[in-house]
């Protein structure tokens, strides 16, 4: 189990995590989401030991990670531009961390550079920017960590290699409950990898929920009212988080469950109302819309 | 309390880097091998090997080639040898601790499951056995080659120097270390080395410099000084015990040198590991992990800058001077600024830094303008004074050769022959000499300012009651204002010069007998032409003519060297027995702590003037032998 405690960590005068407590299960897989410089590659960091925290605690099973070589060897970070030996291959890279990392996993290392053909005695600097994150995955895989920590992943991957990812990971977290913690800007390959997402913003963690929890709770509803539309205030006591009009037309999202909303919209009633799935994407706009951060407030 | 499970596991990490990282610096190794190899054994035994063919037919003694050997060994090792251990460390530097400043590798290194200490320590373990593995294996293969030839047992003493590169190579690349741990860039990790090495010597020699060029009574000899001059700079005292014209194993250097440079390599590892251990990973990429460096070069660039600046423009302290101190600190200053900074962003900031030296200039300047302290004006009490040695070049009377130095058993140079009072009157006057010319140093210009250099110089060395010693040494560095300096210190030195202690004390043949004389050779101005000069080898002549020789110097009628200087009449030459015992208690002074017996090298004595007892006994020998 993760768990950070007012944790606190700044650069210069800037807090890239301020005063951040959330706690992630073991076993889980965690999707990071937030806008640019919200302290999602930082939090990564000082999770694998890279960072030192100003302020409170980082705690991976009750113990702190930074200069902690024994939590360390249960941790494996994958960062966005993972960094390899220089003129090293993936074999050599293999041999070097297989002497690190306590349960190093030769078998696994052989089958992994099956599955990803890479080739194992390629220099890594040659390959592109694909191979290399395979590359690292397959370090990583092999090091047979309990915590994979992974930033921007899916970058430069094909869709084949990205499902091929995701079910790998997707096994190793069913047959030895690893767990593992994604930052992504892609929210269309979180949605159906993750169990939980976190959403960071400005240094601090804006929620952090199942993920079905999350689609369930929030829910876009379109409305045509004639002749009258009821104002936003009408839908009192609803939390609405979105609210736009095209002449009759009402599109809402609501941090409600679905019969809930349709109810209270039903109430006034539209011509036809219909409750609309969200995406990901569009839960995150919407979260980020509601503490200022979107396009006519960045443009304003 | 650290675990014992702990420790083992750091012990293993360390093992994993060490190991690994001597993997990949394999073709490193091989390379200094080469290199050090083809420099050292293979020179060697060509030149060796050239020696013996050159010397066919004339037999060349063991001793000869021992000799030839050890310069060759000490010449080899100081210009290649050094140099390429230093090279390399700097080399290893980078490649081994490079890693933490960039991001990406910090985010594979320090995300690994190894302690920053036994990183650190694995990788700089690799480093040292990358330079010294190789020096290792040229010392075995010297030792075969010397073996070969027959001088294994003058190659086994120059061990000490071997184990010295071996200490300075690893103070060069622990410096190196925590450099790298302090800079944000490899950029910045040479700056800083370089201004350490480069600014440290030369801030001590501008201190040295204005400490006695302004403040009277101090004279700084900068090849005594040569450990404090690199005191801090690790990639230039290797170099120290090679810099010795006589470069023998007896001419190592100081223990306190020695010392200091355990002591400090033992102090840069452990700051280095905490400082790691403390380090921000963050750091990678910015200018600097810990500022100190930056802090330090800059005050030591900016002073040099200024003080060198400053005397390029004007010597004498003139306001020129002052206008070169700024410019040439405030120009410094905004290189190093500029350099660290990578622009001038942070000019406007870095500027409070440059009022600390010019804080630190103007105090400095300051407390030696007006002599630090009473510093100038300190002397002893006549009543604390055991004896007292004036040495002084303001003897109007004498000049000339003589013999004026006294050396050891082994040859090195341990004292200068100057006159002894030991008489309290005699004291009581030299104190009082003394005080006029600390006087007339304050008269000519107080508060002191630069002032060009030259002038001759006198030495007061007093050797007080309580065991210690008080010592000034006066220069007179105003060229312009010399002629009457002299004059005036002229006069001052003549109150005593007419002693009798300070007469009969200013040449080595008042310190020994007649005995300890080896020949006593003279020649007239009319042989010279021809190389001629007759021996006296009678012992009651030789006594007699050495007696006169003492009175000629006691009335200053040796060495005369007026406007008379074309009539010389004569020129004795004395050369002296090895191996002299110290018998003079005026000479036991003179020598200090020496217990050894001295050796002596020739004397020349020139006589001008016809009432010269030396010069009458010639005379009165010439009309024997014709009478004859």
């Amino acid at each position: 189990m993760i768990k950070a405690k007012e944790l606190v960590k700044t650069f210069g005068c800037k807090a890239a995590l301020d005063h951040m407590s959330f706690s992630i299960d073991g076993g889980s897989i965690f999707g990071l989401v937030g806008s640019n410089g919200a302290g999602k590659s930082t939090f990564l960091r000082t999770l694998a030991g890279v960072y030192r925290p100003d302020g409170g605690e980082l705690l991976v099973d009750g113990e702190p990670t930074f200069e902690n070589s024994r939590i360390k060897g249960r941790i494996c970070f994958i960062p966005d531009y993972p960094y390899f030996i220089p003129q090293s291959t993936p074999l050599e890279m293999g041999t070097f961390l297989s002497r690190i990392y306590p349960r190093w996993d030769w078998s696994m290392f052989q089958k992994l550079n099956r599955i990803f053909p890479i080739g194992a005695k390629k220099k890594i600097s040659t390959m592109s920017k694909g191979m290399q994150r395979q590359a690292a995955l397959i370090c990583a895989l092999s090091a047979r960590p309990d915590y994979l920590l992974m930033d921007e992943i899916f970058d430069g991957l094909d869709p084949v290699m990205r499902q091929l990812l995701k079910r790998l990971i997707s096994d190793e977290v069913s047959s030895r409950k690893m767990t593992v913690i994604i930052a992504s800007h892609n929210l269309r390959e979180l949605e159906d990898f993750c169990d939980h997402i976190g959403l960071f913003h400005k240094g601090g963690v804006l929620f952090e929920k199942d993920i079905d929890e999350l689609k369930l709770g929030i829910c876009k509803v379109q409305a045509a009212f004639k002749p009258n539309i009821p104002g936003e205030e009408a839908f009192a006591p609803l939390n609405i988080v979105k609210w736009e009009t095209h002449g009759s037309l009402v599109s809402l999202v609501a941090r409600a469950g679905r019969e809930e909303v349709l109810q209270k919209v039903n109430s006034f009633h539209p011509v036809f109302s219909e409750v609309l799935p969200l995406t990901l994407e569009e839960i995150f706009i919407c979260e980020m819309e509601a503490v200022g951060y979107d396009i006519d407030n960045i443009l304003a | 309390m650290i675990s014992t499970t702990s420790l083992r596991s750091r012990g293993s990490e360390w093992k994993q880097t060490y190991f690994w990282t001597m993997k990949k610096n394999k073709g490193m190794l091989f390379l200094l091998t080469a290199l050090m190899f083809v420099s050292l054994p293979v020179s060697c035994m060509i030149s060796l090997s050239n020696w013996k063919n050159s010397a066919s037919g004339e037999s060349l003694s063991v001793q000869t080639l021992a000799n030839d050997f050890t310069h060759l060994f000490n010449t080899l090792l100081s210009l290649t040898t050094v140099p390429l251990i230093l090279l390399f460390a700097l080399i290893l530097c980078v490649t081994l601790f490079g890693y933490m400043q960039k991001k990406r590798s910090v985010d594979l290194f320090h995300s690994l499951p190894v302690g920053r200490a036994p990183l650190l320590l694995g990788r700089w373990c690799t480093g040292l056995t990358v330079l010294f593995a190789p020096l290792l294996i040229c010392f075995v293969a010297l030792g075969i080659i010397a073996q070969a030839y027959g001088i294994a047992g003058t190659f086994a003493g120059l061990a000490p120097k071997f184990l010295w590169v071996l200490l300075m190579g690893t103070s060069a690349f622990t410096f190196s270390v925590l450099m790298a741990v302090c800079s944000g860039t490899t950029f910045d990790t040479m700056i800083s080395i370089v201004g350490v090495n480069i600014g440290y010597p030369l801030f001590i020699l501008c201190i040295f410099n204005y400490i006695q060029v302004i403040l009277p009574g101090v004279h700084i000899d900068l090849g005594d000084n040569l450990t404090i001059v690199t005191l801090l700079a690790p990639f230039a005292a290797p170099f120290l015990p090679f810099m010795e014209s006589d470069m023998t194993t007896s001419s190592l250097y100081p223990t306190f040198y020695l010392v200091w440079w355990i002591l400090l390599t033992v102090l840069m590892l452990v700051g280095s590991v905490r400082l790691y251990q403390r380090r921000k990973s963050e750091s990678a990429e910015d200018t600097f992990a810990f500022r100190i460096p930056k802090m330090v070069i800059r005050f030591l660039i900016t002073a040099v800058g200024g003080f060198g600046l400053g005397l390029l423009m004007d010597p004498n302290g003139g306001i020129l001077f002052y206008l070169g101190v700024f410019i040439g600190s405030i120009l410094a200053h905004v290189v190093v600024e500029a350099l660290y900074s990578r622009g001038f962003r942070n000019m406007k900031k870095s500027m409070a830094w440059y009022g600390i030296y010019a804080a630190f200039f103007f105090a400095f300047y300051g407390i030696l303008a007006t002599g630090f302290f009473g510093y100038d004006t300190r002397m002893p009490n006549a009543d604390d004074v055991a004896s007292v040695v004036i040495q002084s070049g303001y003897n109007s009377e004498v000049s000339g050769f003589g013999c004026q130095e006294v050396y050891s058993q082994s040859g090195q140079s341990i004292a200068q022959i100057a006159p002894v009072l030991t008489k309290p009157a005699d004291i009581q006057k030299a104190v009082s000499v003394h005080k006029d010319i600390v006087d007339l140093y304050r008269k000519e210009g107080y508060p002191y300012r630069l002032k060009g250099n030259c002038g001759c110089e006198t030495t007061f060395t007093y050797h007080l009651k309580n065991g210690k010693t008080f010592q000034r040494i006066y220069k007179y560095y105003d060229f312009q204002a010399q002629p009457e300096h002299t004059s005036r210190m002229k006069s001052i030195i003549k109150k005593i010069a007419d002693l009798t202690d300070y007469k009969s004390g200013r040449d080595a043949i008042f310190y020994v007998d007649p005995e300890d004389v080896a020949s006593m050779t003279f020649q007239l101005p009319a042989d010279e032409k021809t190389g001629q000069t007759t021996a006296i080898t009678d012992e009651t002549e030789k006594e007699e003519l050495f007696s006169a020789l003492k009175q000629d110097f006691s009335e200053n009628k040796i060495n005369y060297s007026s406007e008379e200087e074309n009539n010389l009449l004569v020129e004795f030459k004395l050369t002296f027995r090895d191996q002299i015992p110290v018998k003079d208690s005026r000479l036991k002074i003179l020598v200090g702590g020496y217990k050894g017996k001295i050796n002596l090298y020739e004397g020349s004595y020139s006589i001008y003037d016809t009432n010269s007892s030396a010069y009458r006994i010639l005379k009165k020998w010439e009309e024997k032998d014709q009478t004859r």
